[in-house]
């Protein structure tokens, strides 16, 4: 076995999930990008204007996906950039754990954002 | 080993510097978001809320909008490539993606820049 094939997270099925992620990311972009920036009220975007669309559970779910979706397509795209550059096995290890837990972190400020928006007075 | 600078390449290239620049968007994004928790008057009085206005920042979000839609229609050539034998158009298909991206982008930076 080679150095560079010591680490090596499943790779087909991220190579697999990597597309449909992405395809699913075109239509959730579009209409986040249609509806939070361009049909935006008079004044521009303002905090009653994403504090009305929170309002509606099913709109959190939306966007507690869209955050699920964007953190694995853009971190798993960023590992498999660093598994062309990087062989070692040891630098592989610490590159996989810091996206691990700058996902967490990037979950974490997102879903402590969208879950209790406007639950509290 | 050494790089051949045909279409294929730049695409492959552009995707991943396109994508790097948007996870760098959405790791600010997400920063800047997470202050709404903090109410009405923290967030609009957040230094980054308030230089969303600024024109340095239209600028940028041009290049956002252009790093989003090169992306995400390259994206779509690579899957009509993987998945639907667009293998034997993929130049046609590369050049599809980038002349409806550079139409979507027009139609997406007028109202960008009108806000100036």
């Amino acid at each position: 076995m080679r150095a560079d094939q010591g680490i090596q997270s499943g790779g087909a099925i991220h190579w697999l999930l990597q597309r449909v992620t992405g395809i699913c990311l075109v239509v959730l972009i579009a209409v986040h990008t249609l509806i939070a920036h361009y049909t935006v009220p008079q004044g521009g975007l303002s905090y009653e204007w994403v504090a009305s669309r929170m309002a509606y559970p099913l709109w959190k779910l939306f966007y507690l996906f869209f955050l699920l979706l964007c953190i694995y397509h853009g971190l798993n795209g960023i590992w498999m950039i660093a598994q062309d550059y990087v062989h070692r096995g040891g630098w592989r290890v610490a590159i996989l754990g810091a996206l691990l837990m700058l996902g967490l972190l990037m979950g974490s400020l997102g879903g402590l954002t969208i879950i209790p928006f406007g639950t509290k007075a | 080993m050494r790089y051949r600078w045909d279409l294929g390449f730049v695409a492959w290239l552009l995707m991943r510097i396109s994508g790097v620049l948007i996870v760098v968007f959405l790791l600010m994004h997400l920063f800047v978001l997470s202050h709404l928790g903090l109410g009405k008057e923290a967030f609009e009085g957040f230094l980054f809320v308030r230089l969303a206005d600024q024109p340095l920042n239209k600028l940028l979000e041009l290049g956002l909008i252009g790093c989003l839609l090169f992306h995400g229609l390259n994206g779509i050539r690579i899957c009509l490539v993987d998945f639907a034998g667009g293998v034997f158009v993929q130049k046609k298909l590369f050049w599809a993606a980038v002349g409806i991206g550079a139409a979507i982008f027009v139609a997406a930076a007028i109202p960008v820049l009108s806000h100036l």
